[in-house]
C-alpha cells in the first residue's frame, strides 16, 4: 500500500525533464542569460552579479522550472575552439538556444556560420530553436530585421522544426521569460523528443 | 587513465609582465602491447593563470559579503574554474586558452602543447603574510565528456616591480639586442627586454650610495653613531651597517640589529573590536645580528636579505615595508664598567630608519 501511495506522489508530482543546449560564440552572452534565467523562475535562487562573468570552458549546468517542465539547461563554451564538442550533447538535447551578440556587427557572419553547422546536424531533426538577439538594451545594436537577413542563408536548413527569433537582453532580463516560455511549450509538444526517462518507483 | 605533465621551462619564479612559458604533455601510459590497450579521448584542456586573495578573518574585515555575491556554481565540476576548492577570493586572472579540443590518444601515445600569457602587472605580488596571502597559480584543466573536470595546479611566484606598470614595448625596431653575438628572435624579444629593463632599473636604483648617518641617543646622552650607505636593496643583496660607538658618552654594552618587515593593514580595512583588538601590524624578522660591545669603538654588520622574501608593495587592503630595528643594553655607571652593575641595565628600544621611506623597497624613484 505504501508503495502504490509512494507510486502515485510521485507520478502526480513529477516534472518531465527536458535538456536545452545554449549555444553561440564566445561573449555572446550565454552565461548572464542562463544567470538571468535561473534568477527569473527560480524564486530562492540567489543570482550572481553578472558582471563576475566570465569566459565559459567546459559546461556550465543549471535548472529551471516551469509549470510542469523542469528545464535542464546546458551551457556550452563558445569559443571557436570548443564548437566542435557541442555536437556531442545533440543527440540528448530537446531544445536548442543559439545567442547572438547584436552589438558585434563584425563577427555576425560568424555567428552564422556556426548557426549554419549546429541547423544542418542530423542530430536536431526536428529540435526547436530559439535564436536570441541579445544585448538589445545596447544603443546601438542590431535590430531583429538586420539579424534575420544576415542569418537569412540559414532558412532553408531550418525545415519543419519549431524556430523563433526574438529580442533580449540578458542583462536586464528583457525577452528572457517570453523565450523560455515559448521554448517550454515546444518542447512538450514535440512528441519526436520525450522527456528523460525516469523511474517512477 | 591519461597523464598529464605541466613543465615550465624556466622555473616558477617571475616578474610580472613577463611571458610565462609552460608545455603541458599528455600521455596514455598504457604500453602499445597491453592486452587492455584502447585509445583515450579527452575532450578539451584549458589553462589559466590566477592570483587567490585570502585574508585572515581576526585582522582583516572585508567588505560585507552582499557586494560580492558568489561566483557561478562554484564548486561545478563541469565548468573550468581554476580556482575551485581554494579558500579566499579570486581577484585576478587571465583568460582561459584551449589547448586542445577532441583529443585522441592510442597506447603508449603522447602529445606536447604549449601554453604562453603574459602575467599581468596590475596584480600584487606572491606574498604569505600574517594578515592577507596573495598566492598565484597555473592551473590546467582537462576534461572527458560526461566527467568532472580534472585540475592540475602549478604554484609560482609572481614579483613585482614598481615602475614598470607604465612602461610599453617599443613599437619601432630600433631595440638591438645589448650584445651583437646574440641572436633573438621576434617572440623572445619583449621578455628578454623586460627583464634587462627590469635589471637596469634595479642596479640604478640599488647602487645609489651614499652615506647617511644617525645620532642613537638615549635619556642621558649619545650613544653612538649608525651609518648606512643604501636605503633600496635588492632581494639576497646584504644589509650592511656600520655603529661608531667611540664618542658616545653613555656606555653601550650589547647591541642587536634585526632586519624585518612590517605588515600593515590599511585603515579602512583593519578589523574593530570592543575588547580585544588583533593587532593590524605585525612584524617578522628575517635576520638578526648581536654583539656584545663593550669597549668596542667601531664594528659593523651585515644582515642577508632571503631571496624568498618579498620586496616591499602596498594595494588597497595591506601594505609591506622593510627596515631596521635595533636594540641597545645601556650602562648607567659610566665610570664603573668594569664592574657588575648594581642595577638591572636598562634596555633602550630605539627604532632605526625604515627601508624605503621614501617609498616601498627597491623602487625606482630617484633620490
Amino acid at each position: 500500500m505504501y508503495t502504490l501511495l509512494s507510486g502515485l506522489y510521485k507520478y502526480m508530482f513529477q516534472k518531465d525533464e527536458y535538456c536545452i543546449l545554449i549555444l553561440g560564440l564566445d561573449n555572446a552572452g550565454k552565461t548572464t542569460f542562463l544567470e538571468q534565467s535561473k534568477t527569473r523562475f527560480n524564486k530562492n535562487y540567489k543570482g550572481m552579479s553578472l558582471s563576475k562573468i566570465t569566459t565559459t570552458v567546459g559546461l556550465n549546468i543549471g535548472t529551471v522550472d516551469v509549470g510542469k517542465a523542469r528545464l535542464m539547461f546546458w551551457d556550452l563554451g563558445g569559443q571557436e575552439e570548443l564548437q566542435s564538442l557541442w555536437d556531442k550533447y545533440y543527440a540528448e538535447c530537446h531544445g536548442v538556444i543559439y545567442v547572438i551578440d547584436s552589438t558585434d556587427e563584425e563577427r555576425l557572419s560568424e555567428s552564422k556560420e556556426a548557426f549554419e553547422k549546429v541547423v544542418s546536424s542530423e542530430a536536431l531533426d526536428g529540435v526547436p530553436i530559439l535564436v536570441l538577439a541579445n544585448k538589445q538594451d545596447v544603443e546601438t545594436c542590431l535590430s531583429i530585421p538586420d539579424i534575420k537577413t544576415a542569418f537569412s542563408d540559414c532558412t532553408c536548413k531550418i525545415g519543419r522544426r519549431d524556430c523563433l527569433t526574438q529580442a533580449c537582453s540578458a542583462l536586464t532580463g528583457k525577452g528572457v521569460r517570453e523565450g523560455i516560455e515559448w521554448m517550454v511549450k515546444c518542447v512538450v509538444r514535440n512528441v519526436h523528443r520525450p522527456p528523460r526517462q525516469r523511474d517512477i518507483t | 587513465m591519461i597523464e598529464v605533465v605541466a613543465e615550465l621551462s624556466r622555473g616558477p619564479v617571475f616578474l610580472a609582465g613577463e611571458a610565462l612559458e609552460c608545455v603541458v604533455t599528455v600521455t596514455n601510459p598504457l604500453p602499445p602491447t597491453a592486452t587492455s590497450a584502447s585509445s583515450e579521448a579527452l575532450a578539451w584542456a584549458s589553462a589559466q593563470i590566477h592570483c587567490q586573495f585570502h585574508a585572515s578573518e581576526s585582522r582583516v574585515a572585508l567588505p560585507p559579503p552582499d557586494s560580492s555575491q558568489p561566483d557561478v556554481q562554484p564548486d561545478s565540476q563541469t565548468v573550468f574554474l581554476p580556482h575551485r576548492g581554494e579558500r579566499g577570493q579570486c581577484i585576478l586572472s587571465t583568460p582561459p586558452k584551449i589547448l586542445f579540443c577532441d583529443l585522441r590518444l592510442d597506447p603508449g601515445e603522447s602529445k606536447s602543447y604549449s601554453y604562453s600569457e603574459v602575467l599581468p602587472t596590475e596584480g600584487p605580488p606572491s606574498f604569505r603574510g600574517q594578515s592577507v596571502k596573495y598566492v598565484y597559480k597555473l592551473t590546467i584543466g582537462c576534461q572527458r565528456v560526461n566527467s568532472p573536470i580534472t585540475l592540475l595546479r602549478v604554484p609560482l611566484r609572481v614579483l613585482v616591480l614598481t615602475g614598470l606598470q607604465d612602461v610599453h614595448f617599443p613599437q619601432d625596431e630600433a631595440v638591438a639586442p645589448s650584445s651583437p653575438f646574440l641572436e633573438e628572435d621576434d617572440s623572445g624579444k619583449k621578455d628578454s627586454w623586460l627583464a634587462e629593463l627590469a635589471g637596469e632599473r634595479l642596479m640604478a636604483a640599488t647602487s645609489c650610495r651614499s652615506l647617511h648617518l644617525y645620532n642613537i641617543s638615549d635619556g642621558r646622552g649619545k650613544v653612538g653613531t649608525f651609518g648606512i650607505f643604501k636605503s633600496v636593496y635588492r632581494l639576497g643583496e646584504d644589509v650592511v651597517g656600520t655603529l661608531n660607538l667611540g664618542e658616545g658618552t653613555v656606555a653601550c654594552l650589547q647591541f642587536s640589529v634585526s632586519l624585518q618587515t612590517e605588515e600593515r593593514v590599511q585603515p579602512e580595512y583593519q578589523r574593530r573590536r570592543g575588547t580585544g583588538v588583533a593587532p593590524s601590524v605585525s612584524h617578522v624578522t628575517h635576520a638578526r645580528h648581536q654583539e656584545s660591545c663593550l669597549h668596542t669603538t667601531r664594528t659593523s654588520f651585515s644582515l642577508p636579505i632571503p631571496l624568498c622574501s618579498t620586496p616591499g608593495f602596498c594595494t588597497a587592503i595591506v601594505s609591506l615595508k622593510w627596515r631596521l630595528h635595533f636594540e641597545f643594553v645601556t650602562s648607567r655607571e659610566p665610570g664603573l664598567v668594569l664592574l657588575p652593575p648594581l642595577e638591572q641595565p636598562e634596555p633602550a628600544t630605539w627604532t632605526g630608519p625604515e627601508q624605503g621611506s621614501r617609498g616601498s623597497a627597491f623602487c625606482t624613484r630617484e633620490n
